[in-house]
């Protein structure tokens, strides 16, 4: 009776996020007849020449948000079954933070992010910084007993990353500095479809490939020991979702910039929303929240006149959520 | 015991007197008179034989600010409560490197002791100028690092209307501050005028009037009128937004001279951030692409196209009309405030294949 209720909760917010897709496809400050809109979508040629252009980059964007979504939230999820900590996430233990420091070793040191195009020395390392810290995070995670000292952790390994950011802006020149800056405001807007035709396939594996580690995440929720007698591989597992983990928040973060609270907001309220405890069915609704969540949040952008930043509205809506999780912990004890 | 000394140590110097007010002397001797012409920031009031009075206004619906001094030229002048220059300028800081072009016009760059932004300063012309020896860095990313300012000790600090709010702190501390609003100004000639304003302070008024009169000439026999079939739209965006420049900005108002119709025209107040559908729906027909921005020295129309798939399709860009003016690499930002006639000159005549052209060339 539960299952079936958190499958037709799945099927609804498919729907939803079909058409708030369509709608972000057909709304924008240039106004496009929808029989335009199909006759580009179809690909064929359209009256105004601009018209396909503009169609071509709300359809990126849209993927990309859709992407982005999926890809933090499903991250967030296996990372707080993985510290065992509700509030883990991409951003909370400093995994954003050392892609960003990748990225700006990378890109203050003189690489332009102007037409960014497939490049492979700004995805490896940013998924090297995201790597680097979750290892240290895995060895840390030995030698502590509660998990919200892992978080302290996290944080403060985010802080260190962000001085030694700090720290390159002195050598960076003031183009490069500002471009940093205002990727550091995150966007799933201006990705070509070139990288799109790369993008989508990369992450729609990596969260595929997660449908076939859902027995040992539900084994790891009840404890490593558990997930021992059960005959779960662990190292194979923990290094599995560990490189999956980075990928993700690598891809997307080097591309749509350090996006916060999607990754640790999204799986709560998901939490709050099913009563299953497997994730065969809370990681397709974590995927499936995580984009509308995302999609949302960029159309709230667009229909307010791409002023706000996007990190500005996903910590708008996520901080609260985490709050509330925080008091919903306390009470618990 | 000694914590009560170093008390009274801190009181004490707390109570140091930093400055000598009673130094006021003549100034100025020269007897040229300026008049604006064109500038709406400053006003110069020479009516009195005793004084001329620079009044700066805000001039901008957007601010609201105000500044004087008085240049004294005789010792009849009652300076009490009013800010006057009470020696000759022999130390200067700065805290625009635009400033700096104004300075070098009346050759007197040597009196810049403070500079906010020093490693900005891309002009070769400046560069070779100034002596960076014995010029101090006064900022750090934006914001005035008070111990630099003080070791500097300017005569006059020069600032930006935005730093308002710390001419108390400046004064204060004995630095007399003097606002500078040239970048509020609508057209390139207007700018140029604030020069009067530096050669008052500096006692050049007849090399600064004499220098904007040459210029003025030159630029008005290089205007043109708008031709409506120069369809021209500006820059480039950041991220979502394309920030066009205000119609009645220095900018638009130098490229009408060049006869350009911009078609954005209808952004009057401030600069107006376009989103990239409007712009790419409204760019493409257009008949020329402006843009000023920084890029790697070498950057090409290859290098544009790449930026975004959509600019191989712009008629400018099809055309080969897309005009650059690098702002890494040229003085645009410095010395082309006082050589508005040769950026004239350069968008006028950049189409030409033989010409040499020093701000806006056409990207290839």
């Amino acid at each position: 009776m539960r299952r079936d209720r958190d499958i037709w909760l799945l099927i609804i917010l498919l729907i939803v996020l079909i058409v708030l897709s369509i709608w972000s496809i057909s709304v924008g400050d240039v106004s496009i007849p929808f029989n335009e809109l199909f006759t580009i979508l179809k690909g064929d040629f359209s009256a105004n020449e601009s018209w396909s252009y503009i169609v071509e980059g709300r359809l990126n964007r849209t993927v990309m948000a859709l992407l982005g979504g999926g890809a933090l939230s499903v991250t967030g999820l296996v990372l707080q079954v993985f510290f065992k900590n509700p509030l883990a996430g991409p951003g909370v233990l400093g995994i954003s933070s050392g892609v960003t420091l990748g990225v700006a070793i990378v890109v203050l040191g003189g690489f332009s992010m102007l037409g960014l195009g497939l490049n492979l020395s700004l995805v490896s390392s940013g998924l090297f910084g995201a790597l680097v810290i979750l290892s240290i995070l895995m060895v840390v995670s030995k030698f502590i007993k509660h998990s919200v000292t892992l978080l302290i952790v996290g944080l403060m390994l985010s802080y260190f990353s962000s001085a030694l950011v700090s720290a390159l802006y002195h050598w960076a020149d003031l183009e490069q500095s500002r471009q940093f800056i205002v990727w550091g405001l995150g966007s799933f807007d201006g990705i070509s479809s070139e990288n799109i035709s790369w993008i989508l396939p990369l992450i729609l594996f990596s969260i595929g490939s997660l449908a076939f580690l859902i027995r040992p995440l539900n084994a790891f929720a009840l404890g490593e020991d558990y997930a021992k007698s059960v005959g779960i591989n662990i190292k194979t597992t923990k290094a599995l979702l560990i490189l999956i983990s980075s990928l993700l928040t690598a891809v997307i973060t080097v591309y749509c910039g350090p996006v916060a609270f999607i990754g640790i907001a999204v799986p709560q309220i998901v939490r709050g929303l099913t009563q299953s405890k497997s994730h065969q069915l809370i990681l397709p609704l974590a995927v499936v929240f995580g984009a509308l969540f995302a999609l949302l949040a960029d159309l709230g952008i667009r229909l307010t006149g791409n002023v706000l930043p996007l990190n500005t509205v996903t910590s708008l809506i996520g901080a609260p959520i985490i709050v509330w999780t925080i008091i919903r912990m306390n009470k618990r004890r | 015991m000694k914590l009560i000394q170093l008390l009274l140590i801190l009181f004490f110097t707390s109570c140091i007197n930093h400055s000598n007010i009673d130094d006021v002397v003549v100034v100025k001797t020269s007897k040229f008179k300026s008049e604006i012409q064109f500038a709406q920031g400053f006003d110069i009031d020479d009516s009195n034989a005793d004084f001329s009075l620079i009044k700066i206004n805000s001039n901008h619906s957007k601010y609201n600010f105000s500044d004087s001094i008085y240049i004294i030229h005789s010792n009849e002048f009652d300076g009490a409560n009013k800010k006057v220059l009470t020696k000759k300028l022999n130390n200067l800081a700065i805290q625009s490197t635009t400033y700096l072009s104004y300075l070098s016009v009346l050759n007197k760059l040597s009196l810049v002791r403070g500079v906010s932004g020093l490693q900005y300063v891309n002009s070769v012309t400046l560069n070779k100028k100034i002596n960076k020896s014995s010029v101090n860095e006064i900022g750090n990313n934006g914001s005035i690092q008070m111990e630099s300012l003080l070791k500097v000790d300017p005569d006059l600090f020069l600032i930006y209307p935005f730093e308002l709010d710390n001419k108390d702190k400046y004064n204060s501390k004995g630095i007399e501050t003097l606002l500078i609003s040239e970048y509020l100004e609508s057209t390139p000639l207007a700018r140029l005028e604030w020069l009067k304003l530096f050669g008052m302070i500096l006692d050049e008024n007849e090399l600064a009037n004499a220098y904007f009169d040459a210029v003025t000439l030159n630029y008005n026999a290089q205007k043109i009128a708008v031709d409506s079939t120069k369809t021209m739209f500006f820059n480039l965006p950041f991220k979502e937004n394309w920030n066009m420049p205000n119609s009645n900005s220095i900018t638009a108002n130098l490229l009408r001279d060049a006869g350009f119709d911009y078609v954005f025209s209808d952004t009057i107040n401030d600069n107006a951030i376009r989103s990239k559908e409007i712009v790419w729906d409204k760019a493409m027909n257009c008949e020329y692409w402006i843009i000023i921005t920084s890029r790697p020295a070498n950057y090409t129309l290859e290098d544009l196209k790449n930026e975004e798939s959509i600019y191989s399709e712009f008629s400018s860009v099809k055309n080969n009309k897309v005009i650059f003016c690098n702002t890494s690499t040229t003085d645009y930002f410095t010395m082309g405030v006082v050589e508005p006639d040769v950026m004239l000159r350069d968008l006028v005549h950049c189409m030409d294949s033989s010409y040499n052209s020093k701000y806006f060339r056409l990207l290839k």
